[in-house]
């Protein structure tokens, strides 16, 4: 395609967008919309990764050891604990500790505790961190068949929940982005039809001149697609002044929210190439139907 | 750019045919007129000319190659060495006279530097140097016509194909209408006109292609246009 023969497509093209302004809006604000749920979909799944995360690090795993074991067993189970795949780090919570945490807890019924400090009714533990909360379930069953290993407590459930919860949400979104896209790539070909039958008669004269099929279509295509970058822009705007309310008044337990400028480049990224791909479909449509050649 | 019709026919899908057994050889250069009354199947053969229709029976031979034979995506290149012109003029209303030609030259990829020189020209042979900038609802007929060859010429066809160009205008338009017509065969293109316009044809001495109800009746050198108009 020479520079010559793509100013004259983008000129034609501009051209029919400005001409067909009720159907050019029309797919414009549809795509937008589109692209927005989609925006807004991909910015839940991040942040509902990004706090999982959050959370799994305040997610601690206690172990605790049988109380016929001595101090040097205990050290022992402690070292192979750090060689399990997954554990981030490794912390000795003795029942002393456990001990003292409980008489703090209890405030000033604490002396009910105080006479059983001789005879500590608690066992010595472990703090484990792990990498990822999808590993908890493999992580506790490996810490499960250490020698020593009297019990452990852990997350397995709420792990489980918001995997279930991060990934229905991922399905659910897939399927209605698709079906968005679908939608609006007809609203586009509608448009394009539109410009299409606009301008049979240019099309007649231009085919007795001798232009070749593609040099008649190109504008249409070029049409679709400058639609689409038009939507991706507008949608990104538009999500980005959403997120920065939805930013500045969250607030749930301590979480937070991932920045704007973590997922910017994702968004616009994902806005631009789904933008793109449905006004060329959407242009690919007519084509096919209206633009007999 | 040797034009030859043998045994061309014609019928419409199931209708009665529209041209039968029509036989005629153009030479490069040469000046015919195409006459007949209106249904005569002038625009018919004029299709063929452009291979917008093929005949269903005989052959219709351009160059050396049966039409039948130029593939669908030969097309566009096959039409780049004619020119042609319509009654209507069928002009794009939102651009100038000067973007009107300069569009057929932007289909076939001539660079800007050449158009930039070539339009000027053209319009200029055309006698419309300097309506240019006009739009074509500023234009009379007959200067609608002008742009319209210009746009036919302007990439030097071989063959300048009209089907009836002057059947919207006044007679003295008509007139300098196919002067420009003259003028442009006898800078070597091959022009076929088909038309209605009896007292031009018969002032005008040309080749005469006379049709009637799809047959040729008449083929003469410095021809008339015939008894019944
Ligand atoms: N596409 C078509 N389908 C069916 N009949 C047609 C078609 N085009 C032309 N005809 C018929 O063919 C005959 C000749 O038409 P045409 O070639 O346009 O004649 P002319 O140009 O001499 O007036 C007419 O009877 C017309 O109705
Ligand atoms: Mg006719």
């Amino acid at each position: 395609m020479t520079r010559d023969a793509f100013k004259y497509y983008f000129r034609q093209a501009s051209k029919s967008l400005k001409k067909n302004k009720v159907t050019t809006l029309a797919s414009i604000s549809t795509t937008v919309a589109t692209l927005f749920i989609l925006g807004a979909f991909m910015a839940f799944i991040f942040n509902v990764s990004y706090m999982t995360e959050q959370f799994s690090r305040g997610c601690q795993i206690q172990v605790f050891i049988d109380e016929t074991l001595d101090a040097e067993q205990y050290d022992k189970i402690g070292d192979k604990i750090k060689l399990i795949e997954g554990v981030a780090s490794v912390e000795k919570y003795t029942k002393e500790q456990i001990f003292d945490e409980n008489v703090e807890k209890l405030g000033d019924k604490a002396e009910i505790l105080e006479g059983l400090r001789e005879d500590n009714p608690f066992r010595d533990s472990y703090k484990i961190e792990i990498n990822d909360l999808e590993l908890t379930e493999t992580v506790v069953k490996a810490l499960e068949k250490i020698d020593g290993v009297a019990n452990t407590t852990d997350f397995r459930e709420a792990a489980g929940y918001i995997n279930m919860f991060r990934k229905t949400v991922r399905n659910v979104s897939i399927w209605v982005v698709i079906l968005f896209c679908i939608i609006t790539a007809f609203i586009v070909a509608n448009a394009v039809k539109v410009s299409v039958y606009g301008r049979r008669k240019e099309i007649n004269i231009m085919k007795y001149v001798g232009a070749t099929d593609w040099f008649i279509r190109w504008p249409f295509v070029v049409e679709g697609v400058i639609m689409g970058i038009y939507s991706a822009l507008i949608s990104f705007a538009v999500i980005w002044i959403a997120y920065f309310f939805i930013y500045r008044n969250f607030s749930f337990q301590d979480l937070q929210m991932l920045p704007f400028k973590n997922i910017w480049w994702m968004l616009l990224a994902a806005f631009g190439a789904v933008g793109i791909g449905i006004g060329a479909a959407g242009s690919a449509i007519s084509i096919r139907k209206h633009l007999k050649v | 750019m040797m034009v030859c019709a043998r045994n061309v026919g014609k019928t419409y899908d199931l209708g009665k045919p529209v041209l039968s057994n029509v036989n005629f050889l153009i030479d490069k250069g040469e000046f015919v007129f195409l006459v007949g009354a209106s249904g005569a199947g002038k625009s018919t053969l004029i299709k063929m000319f452009l291979r917008e229709t093929l005949p269903t029976e005989g052959e219709f031979i351009i160059n050396d190659k049966d039409i039948k034979e130029i593939e669908e995506k030969d097309i566009p290149m096959f039409r780049r060495t004619l020119g042609v012109v319509f009654q209507d003029f069928r002009l794009l209303d939102d651009r100038t006279v000067y973007e009107n030609v300069e569009f057929a030259m932007i289909i076939v990829g001539t660079p800007k530097r050449i158009r930039r020189k070539r339009v000027p020209e053209i319009l200029h042979q055309v006698g419309l140097a300097d309506r240019a900038n006009a739009y074509p609802d500023q234009l009379s007929g007959g200067e609608k016509q002008r742009v319209a060859i210009a746009r036919a010429i302007i990439n030097n066809p071989v063959m300048l194909v009209a089907d009836e160009p002057t059947g919207n205008l006044d007679p003295e338009t008509a007139w300098e209408i196919m002067h420009i017509l003259d003028d442009i065969n006898k800078r070597g293109t091959t022009v076929i006109v088909a038309t209605h316009a009896k007292e031009i044809v018969d002032t005008m001495k040309k080749r005469v292609i006379a049709i009637e109800h799809g047959n040729i009746v008449r083929d003469e050198e410095k021809g008339v246009y015939g008894y019944d108009s």
